[in-house]
């Protein structure tokens, strides 16, 4: 009887060793050398890693195949070739920040308020470093949902600049895209209106600017209306090139 | 009936195959330590046979508690941030050797007995 048990107990658990080995011997294929991995975590990193990339990669690889689909459809048929380029130029263009965008976003007005409480020690100190407290803000509400910001009517693009530029009688200017702007400072930002909210209740912005005697009013603008971020209309890169008319 | 264990091991291995279950890479590594609990009960239970004192109930609820506390605790190493995973494979890994020594010495202690000629009778 005992004896029984025994094998009984043996040759299921031999079952399910057996399944197990399979299912690991199947699954975890044994994976290239690529160099002195610390520790089984370093691995791990790296294959999530690795993962994340074969997902976009085969993202891209799908939108140009979809492209090239495209450009065969359209073979033999120039009108169908210019309009399938128009597309990828508007796409483009929309990508680079060229063209306007609508929707729902919020509205950050900054300005010099006197009437706040002022404190000697933070007083002005906004006019010394503009371009760093814009600066973390349009970061904070891109890294959280903002499709489209601008600045005083200024689109920020993958070029943009917000630069804090000493004159020659002391004064500072602070410019975006290389263009002077004045307080009051508007951010305009379309997105994710609560994302947007959230981080900058979180890192406390109107608190902090209210300590340099700056009030900022954030206003959001639910609907389809919402807001309107301009295009970028300043220079472009590649300034070199030029297009070739022929014929 | 000696041979059911094998059969077993084999059943196991077809159904793996058949089943064709994939576990993502990320969870490859508690398979990895759950398999070893597994090996090390396994060879505990052969050696409480030899040794007389098999207990089913033990042998058994040792081989899924073993298992699942062995990924859980890799589970939560790897949480942690902490390689506890290795406690596991140190663990389970000297006692697989301990059974496999134990065993080995049975298995021979047997053999010498079947080959020692018998007293011979006044």
């Amino acid at each position: 009887m005992k004896r029984n048990r025994l094998i009984w107990s043996l040759t299921g658990v031999a079952a399910v060793l057996g399944f197990l080995l399979t299912v690991q011997l199947t699954s975890a294929a044994p994976a290239p050398d690529s160099g002195s991995l610390s520790s089984y975590i370093d691995l791990k990193t790296e294959v999530e890693e690795q993962a994340q990339e074969h997902v976009q990669l085969l993202q891209q690889i799908a939108k140009a195949e979809s492209q090239v689909q495209a450009y065969k459809n359209a073979k033999g048929h120039q009108a169908a070739m210019m309009e399938a380029l128009q597309q990828d130029a508007a796409t483009v263009a929309k990508e680079a920040g060229l063209t306007s965008v609508t929707g729902p976003g919020i509205t950050i007005a900054i300005s010099f308020d006197p009437s706040l409480p002022y404190n000697a020690s933070t007083a002005g100190l906004f006019d010394q470093d503009a371009d760093q407290e814009l600066g973390l803000i349009v970061n904070d509400l891109f890294a959280n949902g903002a499709q489209a910001i601008s600045i005083n009517g200024q689109r920020l693009v993958t070029t943009s600049s917000i630069r804090l530029v000493a004159g020659l009688g002391g004064t500072s200017d602070l410019q975006v895209n290389t263009v002077p702007i004045e307080s009051p400072y508007v951010i305009t930002a379309v997105g994710d209106i609560q994302r947007m909210q959230a981080i900058l209740t979180l890192n406390d912005v109107v608190t902090e600017l209210a300590l340099m005697q700056e009030r900022c009013t954030i206003t959001p603008h639910t609907g389809a209306e919402g807001v309107t971020v301009a295009g970028y209309q300043g220079p472009l890169p590649g300034n070199f090139a030029k297009e070739v008319h022929n014929g | 009936m000696i041979w059911l264990p094998v059969l077993g091991l084999l059943v196991g291995v077809a159904v793996g195959y058949v089943a064709n279950v994939h576990i993502p890479v990320m969870y490859s590594s508690y398979l990895s330590i759950a398999i070893l609990a597994a090996i090390d009960t396994v060879m505990g239970g052969v050696r409480a046979s030899l040794e007389r004192s098999f207990d089913s109930t033990v042998f058994l609820s040792g081989f899924f508690f073993n298992t699942l506390v062995a990924a859980l605790l890799a589970y939560i190493g790897n949480q942690l941030g902490v390689d506890l995973y290795l406690a596991a494979v140190v663990a389970f890994g000297v006692r697989l050797f301990q059974n496999i020594a134990v065993i080995r010495r049975h298995v021979f202690a047997k053999s010498s007995r079947r080959k020692r000629p018998a007293p011979p009778v006044a």
